[in-house]
């Protein structure tokens, strides 16, 4: 099964739940500050995001708890969901470091890997 | 009193998702609503990522349900059916065109049905791939069919509104009925026959408008 495309809000979702599980509140505040406030999700968002991602395998839902009269869901993240990321992570460095390179005015490697689809294809 | 109005609020904004998911989730999305609303964020910006994510959801599962419909079936069942309505409609079409090497020429295929024919009776004996592929080539034979009558009729001013109606029908209704509104019914077996039904009426529109606007092309051209 091909690896799924991570978009920013996806990718910091997931970031989020590396430190173990979490529930949906915790997980927006996680993603907000992981991302520098760039990805600020809403309840609806959030709950859309989650319920992809435990359909595609990567995360897993944890356990269900009521605090204050509120019921919490917590999500953990599955290990497709953790060696996705980590791949993931990989590709942004790589392409990171591409533009690093020719910004300094190095010769970029040709073999750069970039292809993570065709790779965990 | 705010806090009601909230409650309220993000309720009703709770009913844009479909009601398994309401049931299922319904009270663990409020919750986080309410917990992020209490964070900072504005009511009215979790009520609308409630209607977003609702709607997203909704088309989500009506999208899985296009997928999963046994629109083939359909397709073949229907096949033996439009390949006689459209023979009967191109044998009477035709006889009103006069068969001259000029553009007109073309016009009998606008009727987009001798050739139909013998796609779908391919399409019906050929199973599931040999069905898609008819539909296709039916499809494309009414867009093309729809190109032929636009240009016929502009290049003769041979009423034009009426020629680019029929074209419409011809682009639009006529493949969209054959080959995308078996997958937009629910088909659960109840739906069969309505869904038969109105594949016949659609792919009977586009041939006898297109007859009739070709008896209009006819009729006009030996008047001048």
């Amino acid at each position: 099964m091909a690896a799924p495309v991570l978009r920013e809000p996806t990718y910091f979702i997931l970031a989020a739940l590396l430190d173990g599980p979490l529930h949906g509140y915790a997980v927006a505040q996680s993603a907000r500050e992981l991302s520098g406030g760039a990805v600020d999700p809403t309840a609806g968002t959030l709950y859309g995001a989650l319920d992809r991602l435990v359909g595609q395998g990567l995360v897993e839902v944890d356990r269900e708890e009521i605090v204050s009269g509120r019921r919490r869901r917590y999500h953990r993240l599955s290990d497709r969901g953790r060696e996705v990321l980590v791949d993931e992570a990989a590709r942004l460095r790589a392409a990171a470091e591409v533009v690093q390179r020719r910004a300094a005015g190095v010769n970029p490697s040709p073999s750069l890997p970039l292809q993570r689809k065709a790779r965990l294809a | 009193m705010m806090n009601r109005l909230i409650d309220r609020l993000l309720l009703i904004c709770l009913r844009a998702y479909p009601r398994t998911h309401r049931e299922r989730d319904g009270e663990v999305l409020l919750s986080l609503a309410h917990e992020l609303h209490a964070g900072g964020s504005s009511p009215w910006r979790e009520g609308a990522g409630l209607v977003r994510g609702g709607v997203a959801e909704r088309l989500r599962l009506r999208c899985r349900g296009l997928v999963g419909a046994p629109w083939r079936a359909a397709l073949a069942r229907l096949a033996l059916p439009l390949a006689a309505v459209s023979l009967a409609v191109w044998v009477a079409g035709v006889g009103s065109v006069d068969p001259v090497p000029t553009p007109r020429a073309l016009v009998p295929l606008s009727d987009a049905a001798l050739p139909a024919v013998w796609i779908w009776l391919f399409a019906r004996f050929a199973g599931p791939a040999g069905t898609e592929v008819g539909s296709l080539l039916v499809a494309a034979l009414f867009v093309l069919a729809a190109f032929v009558v636009i240009w016929c009729a502009l290049r003769r001013r041979h009423d034009p509104v009426g020629a680019t109606l029929s074209a419409i029908v011809l682009a639009i209704a006529a493949p969209a009925g054959v080959v995308l509104l078996p997958s937009l019914l629910p088909y659960d077996g109840a739906w069969d026959g309505v869904g038969i039904a109105a594949l016949v009426a659609a792919g009977v529109l586009a041939p006898i408008a297109c007859a009739a606007l070709v008896g209009c092309g006819s009729a006009g051209s030996t008047s001048v």
